[in-house]
């Protein structure tokens, strides 16, 4: 498995999606299985949105080694990071410069609403957030 | 022994409504996993031989009513202790198959005590053989306690009296309310026994020496030998099992006091695992008990009791056993979800999160049985995504075990979770056989909106992609070839443009594989597959589209199918099919994969409906019946009598995006009204009806008559004109009636240059070519009976101007048909004309004039000349050519110019009228040329061999000889001119035609635009190209007068054919090149004066030469006056003169004769009777010397005695002196 960075927006549409690979072997074995434990997650989410005020959900799941955390935004739009990194703190700052980077998506005209997000300039950022 | 795991409870009831759901119906898993679960008493029912799945669960679900009973209910007589209390016992049937576990040996409550066999006795009428069946299922399970009953239903009436053992014999003619007291009798009974089996088996568990061994002794001893050191368990666990079957048997209080002491005697033993069992027990039986009471499950104080005691059981088992421990982590986390509030639901997920890490540690067994746990306290806790996950956790852990069936099971019921719903709807939608059923069109139709919706969201692709091919992987493992092609078309269907091109090929390769092991009347939803982009009629040929006759007349020719409007090819609405004859549909498809589509076969598939229309009304027929599906399937039995369908195969190729596929079919009905509403697609051996957008409803009439109309040797008529040919026509008649009538109309068309003859003589003479045929010929083949033929010659002579000659033949049978409709053909012949007649060369000569004169007998013709034409006969026939100018060559008249020409357009067109058009032409009649008087036009014409010996004159003079007369009439005639003239020339052979014209006269017309000068006014003159030293001014001016002439200069020609004895008129075309006709002024006058050759000017009394030079043009001499006029414009030293506007009025000068003073000259000015011969010069010398400064103009004034005509010079000189 390797760490994943996803946005799920309304309906459970998978709004973005990043892989992290450390290595090419990850890169040649990169599996699905991120995406059904991000997908399970979202339960577990749903669940723990209702009783946290903040954004950052912190740890909510998780599978073997890798940890699931969170954030969720005011619209739903949820912020999922499947990775091994137990650094709570380095998490919740890399949700929230992507967050930021994501009001610039949604402030784009041309951006449709729970629409995916294409914009490479977006995907090379969240990149260069995750591997700081 | 057969033992349950207790951790199967829960999904029970999520299964329990997925009944539809394949594979799945056939386990069932236990009761709820409860605190409670330790009551139930588990029965299995299981069908014996052939018991449909359908008729199993439908007895099923009516035994599953019966769960609990009080013992007062129960018969208990044989049971010593009468003093009952008011206890009640649990029931919970299972299914047959079901996932056996190692701890069913631990407590009684997960173990079966009891077996149910069902038997249809419509499928197993030998109920021996059933009842052996049944035992053989009894000796299985080996419970010594076993209580064992077999059901048999749908008995007649003959075998319900009977008793076979534990049989129980079910009447087919029991209604359910009957049935159903009639099982809760039985279950009662059986249940009776159980508890009264229990009570033995506690006595027999009492003196029972046995050790009771559970699988965690030997993990906590695997070394060495366990029976020493579990031997002092003995007590303690000896009366847990007797606890817990009295639990079972409802006797609470007695399982309450037995557990108190297993607790102590336990702690005592350390037996932690009976200890925390006993627990565990005692919270069930509170549980129960305050059931019971009344007492509400919500209570905080109840909550905390039962939580503590779960948690002490949980903290025992940890020491022992993970699985125990997490099994009641479970129940405590499903106690927390079923009544906790919201604090002790984030416990309970907490739990179920912790409980998932001790997945590791478990063996195989417990694994899926922990995740069945974890995946039914989430589905409990409404958590979806959480529970298909762990369906697929729990199918990947079956896969491991070699359970690859119940792995493949599970893993599709996950399918449905993470969006792939419209996979199980596949799998469980029972194949339709009807594929004719207009309700399975429609279902389709609603199931593919279904999945466009699903299509067309962002999915999971890697998730999903990851799903099927799992589920690929595992249908093929289990050979289950129809899952395998399944799963494929569906990861086609919603992937294909996701998935790589070597994962598509991967499939096509296996589709091709698995798809010839399945049976051919597989039904899957295969929209898409290909895609059906466009469908449309193909309508019939041109030549057989029925024609709808008028209603009111019986004429088939008012209804011709080449109106203009219609236009050729195009769909005369509404379209209308016969009985019996062949139509086309264009399928368009699109295969957006990248391997080629191979389609087995293609049928179209249509609705009908019958015409309420009468004959005479023709309306049209009424709606289709949809909405009724009974009318649907009654109306699919007829299908094939109505429409047959030819199957047709295609290869649509990879990543086309237009392949168009043409399917044929046949009504076979007529008098109602088909509409095209599926095609059956087989692809891949899979049949499935693709919905058609093609709203059209097609009438269907009554057969028609179909003839072919075959053109024999000749496709394009390729003909000299005049030239005559017979060709035929085959009529075959190749349809199924007979034809009673056929007429024939013929059409030309004329091609564009026709139009160039308006207005002219061609026009009048313009005769249509000729097409003929015998119509008795017809006559005498109708009747035209089918399979029959017959050919019609047709004769043909081509004219000038034709393109195409079209025969419309119209045909129909006996007016039988309802609709009245018949056929039509075009049959086209183009046509290449090529001319009979052209123009070789054409020459102009201007002979001597004493030719004239000698051979003609003109005289005075001083502009004569002679026009030589070579003519070729290009083509094999004899011809005559009649020749006559047109006679506004000789008027000059533009026919434009109307207006000022009435009388002379009148007059010439009645000439034509009457002698012209007209058989008469042959007699060489001459017409008379109207006009002005001053008209001197003459001309003849005399034909000639093109080879001929000597010089012209010589051949000229024999000629003019022996037509000397008939050429003389015409001439002695006054300004007649000799109009016609008939010449022969045989095929192949070219004729020299000579026409002699003299004395062009041309009258100044007003009106027209042309300029003219005053020197050539009136005249013009046809000449030879030839060098002339002209002022290149006065040779632009000549131009454009020769381009005015030769407008006029038309000839026309008419050839007589011999062979077939009719005028036809050719326009003869001159190339301009031929004609260069110059008009040089018929006189050339040039007037010069000597200048001083120091400084070229004119010098005050001082003489100076002034040379007149005058030219003859003409071909004749001439006699001719001249006079040198001189005018002087005044001083231009005096100032009151000079004043004077000047300009080169005749008023500003004045007269040199009375003005003797102001010049002197030497010679004279004026001469008379001077000749000129032809082409000569006649120079004449003047000295002039100028008196007075000022201007002088010097002019000449030339007059021609014979011609009574005055030139003047061009430009008069002007002189400053």
């Amino acid at each position: 498995m390797i760490s994943t960075f996803m946005i799920i927006g309304k309906d459970d549409v998978p709004l973005y999606e990043a892989s992290f690979f450390n290595s090419k072997k990850q890169k040649e074995g990169s599996s699905h299985l991120s995406q059904f434990v991000i997908h399970a997650a979202l339960d577990i989410i749903e669940e723990k949105v209702l009783s946290n005020e903040n954004f950052f959900l912190g740890v909510v799941d998780n599978f073997n080694n890798f940890t699931v955390s969170a954030f969720v935004t005011t619209g739903m739009v949820k912020f999922v990071l499947l990775t091994e990194n137990k650094n709570v703190d380095s998490t919740k700052a890399f949700f929230n410069d992507v967050y930021e980077l994501y009001l610039k998506v949604i402030l784009n005209p041309f951006y449709k609403q729970n629409s995916p997000i294409v914009s490479p300039y977006f995907d090379k950022k969240v990149r260069e957030k995750f591997s700081k | 022994m057969t033992i349950f795991g207790i951790l199967l409870n829960a999904l029970a009831h999520a299964w329990a409504t997925q009944e539809q759901l394949i594979g799945f119906n056939s386990y069932n898993f236990s009761t709820n996993q409860t605190v409670e679960s330790a009551k139930y008493i588990k029965i299995i029912v299981k069908p014996i031989d052939k018991m449909s799945e359908t008729t199993f669960d439908h007895y099923f679900s009516i035994l599953r009513q019966f769960n609990e009973f009080s013992h007062k209910e129960l018969d208990l007589r044989l049971l010593k202790n009468k003093n009952l209390a008011k206890g009640k016992v649990f029931i919970e049937f299972v299914k047959s198959n079901y996932i056996t576990s190692k701890w069913e040996t631990f407590e009684p409550h997960r173990q079966i005590f009891g077996l149910l066999a069902t038997v249809d006795a419509k499928q197993t009428p030998n109920l021996n053989y059933a009842y052996k069946q049944y035992f053989n299922e009894l000796t299985k399970l080996k419970e010594s306690s076993l209580v064992g009953r077999c059901l048999v239903f749908h008995c007649g009436k003959e075998t319900v009296d009977l008793e076979i053992g534990d049989m129980l014999l079910i009447s087919n003619e029991l209604r359910r309310s009957e049935l159903e007291k009639m099982l809760k009798k039985f279950v009662l009974n059986f249940v009776s026994n159980l508890v009264v089996s229990f009570n033995l088996k506690i006595h027999q568990i009492k003196k029972d020496p046995k050790i009771i061994v559970i699988p965690s002794d030997f993990d906590f001893n695997s070394g060495g030998t366990h029976s020493n050191v579990i031997k002092k368990y003995q007590k303690g666990r000896k009366l847990k099992t007797i606890a817990d079957l009295y639990l079972l048997s409802g006797f609470w209080d007695k399982a309450e006091e037995r557990y108190q002491e297993v607790i102590d005697l336990s702690r005592f033993e350390d037996d932690l695992i009976y200890q925390a069992g006993s627990i565990q027990n005692l919270s069930c039986i509170n549980t129960i008990k305050m059931k019971e009471k009344g007492i509400s499950l919500y209570s905080k104080e109840y909550l905390q009791t039962i939580s503590n005691n779960l948690q002490t059981a949980i903290m025992k088992y940890s020491k022992k056993n993970k699985y125990l421990q997490a099994e009641t982590q479970l129940k405590l986390a499903r106690f927390f979800l079923e009544y906790g509030g919201a604090k002790e639901r984030g416990q309970a997920i907490a739990i179920l999160q912790m409980v998932f890490l001790h997945r590791k540690v478990l063996q195989n067994d417990d694994k899926v049985l922990l995740l069945l746990g974890l995946a039914s306290l989430y589905e409990f806790a409404n958590m979806k995504r959480k529970f298909g996950f762990f369906l697929r956790e729990i199918a990947s852990s079956l896969h491991q075990q070699k359970k690859t069936k119940l792995s493949h099971d599970f893993l599709l019921y996950a399918s449905k979770y993470f969006q792939l719903e419209g996979l199980i709807d596949i799998i469980t939608g029972k194949p339709s056989k009807n594929y004719h059923t207009m309700k399975r069109g429609l279902q389709n139709q609603k199931n593919e909106t279904k999945n466009k919706k699903i299509t067309n969201q962002q999915r999971w692709v890697k998730l999903q992609q990851s799903l099927i091919f799992e589920l690929i992987l595992l249908a093929k493992e289990l050979q289950d070839n129809l899952k395998v092609i399944t799963y494929i078309i569906y990861g086609l269907k919603i992937f294909h443009n996701k998935l790589s091109k070597q994962q598509q090929i991967f499939f096509s390769r296996d589709l091709r594989k698995y798809s010839k092991f399945i049976a051919h009347d597989t039904h899957l939803n295969m929209i898409g597959i290909p895609k059906i982009i466009d469908c449309k009629i193909i309508p019939y040929n041109i030549d057989e589209i029925p024609i709808e006759k008028e209603k009111k007349s019986d004429d088939v020719f008012i209804f011709m199918p080449f109106l203009p409007d219609s236009g050729e090819g195009k769909i005369i609405e509404p379209i209308v099919w016969a009985e019996n004859e062949i139509i086309n549909i264009s399928l368009t498809f699109a295969n957006p994969f990248f391997f080629d589509l191979e389609i087995d076969e293609i049928v179209l598939l249509t609705d009908h409906t019958n015409q309420n229309s009468s004959l005479n009304s023709n309306t049209s027929s009424s709606s289709l019946n949809n909405n009724d599906d009974d009318e649907d399937d009654d109306e699919d039995d007829d299908d094939d009598s109505i429409f047959q369908s030819f199957p047709i195969s295609a290869i649509i190729p990879s990543k086309s995006t237009n392949f168009e596929v043409i399917v044929s079919g046949k009504p076979i009905k007529s008098n109602i009204e088909i509409k095209i509403i599926n095609c059956k697609i087989s692809i891949f051996n899979i049949a499935f009806i693709h919905p058609i957008k093609l709203k059209q409803s097609i009438k269907v009439i009554d057969s028609l008559p179909k003839l072919a109309v075959t053109k024999i040797d000749l496709d394009k008529l390729s003909l000299f004109n005049g030239e005559e040919t017979i060709t035929f026509l085959q009529f075959h008649n190749q349809g199924s009636k007979k034809i009673t009538d056929i007429q024939i109309n013929k059409s030309i068309t004329k091609s564009d240059d026709y139009k160039k003859t308006k207005n002219t003589p061609y026009e009048q003479f313009y005769c249509s070519p000729l097409i003929d045929f015998n119509q008795e010929i017809i006559d005498k083949n109708l009747p035209f009976e089918p399979g029959n033929q017959f050919y019609l010659p047709l004769k043909f002579s081509i004219r000038e101007f034709v393109d195409e000659i079209v025969l419309k033949i119209v045909y129909q049978t006996e007016l039988n048909n309802k609709f009245n409709f018949c056929r039509g053909i075009k049959i086209k012949f183009l046509i290449n004309y090529r001319p009979g007649v052209s123009l070789q060369s054409f020459e102009i000569l201007r002979p001597n004039p004493s030719f004239y004169k000698k051979q003609f007998g003109i005289v005075n013709q001083s502009n004569s000349f002679l026009v030589l034409l070579d003519i070729k006969n290009n083509g094999n026939t004899l011809f005559k050519i009649y020749c006559w100018l047109d006679n506004n060559i000789v008027m000059g008249n533009n026919r434009d110019h109307k207006d000022d020409n009435n009388d002379n357009d009148g007059n010439n067109k009645n000439s034509i009228d009457k002698e012209v058009i007209g058989e008469n032409l042959n007699k060489n009649k001459t017409n008379e040329l109207n006009g002005q008087n001053n008209n001197s036009f003459r001309n003849f014409l005399i034909s000639t061999p093109k080879k001929y010996e000597g010089n012209f004159d010589s051949w000229a003079r024999k000629l003019l000889k022996k037509k000397k007369k008939t050429i003389l009439k015409s001439i002695k005639k006054k300004n007649n001119i000799n109009f016609f003239k008939k010449f022969t020339c045989e095929a192949q052979s070219s004729i020299r035609i000579i026409i002699p014209m003299s004395g062009f006269q041309i009258l100044k017309n007003p009106q027209s635009k042309i300029p003219f000068r005053k020197i050539v006014e009136n005249y013009v003159q046809l000449t030879h190209n030839r060098p002339t030293s002209e002022d290149e001014k006065i040779l632009l001016r000549d131009l454009n007068v020769k381009s005015w002439f030769l407008e006029r200069l038309q000839l026309y020609w008419v050839s007589e054919y011999k062979n077939i004895g009719k005028v036809l008129l050719h326009s003869l075309e001159i190339n301009q090149t031929h004609l260069n006709l110059l008009q040089p002024p018929f006189l050339s006058l040039n007037l010069s004066i000597q200048k001083n050759e120091l400084d070229n000017k004119i010098i005050l009394n001082h003489f100076h030469l002034m040379k007149l030079s005058i030219k003859n043009n003409h071909s004749k001499n001439v006699l001719i006056n001249f006079k040198i006029n001189v005018k002087y414009g005044g001083s231009i030293i005096n100032p009151k003169i000079i004043t004077k506007n000047y300009s080169n009025k005749e008023n500003d000068y004045e007269k040199i004769e009375n003005l003797d003073s102001k010049i002197l000259w030497l010679g004279t000015f004026e001469r008379k009777n001077i000749l000129i011969n032809s082409n000569y010069n006649f120079e004449h010398q003047v000295y002039i010397s100028f008196l007075v400064k000022g201007r002088y103009i010097l002019d000449v004034k030339c007059y021609i005695k014979d011609k009574k005509m005055t030139f003047n010079l061009l430009d008069p000189i002007e002189i400053f002196v």
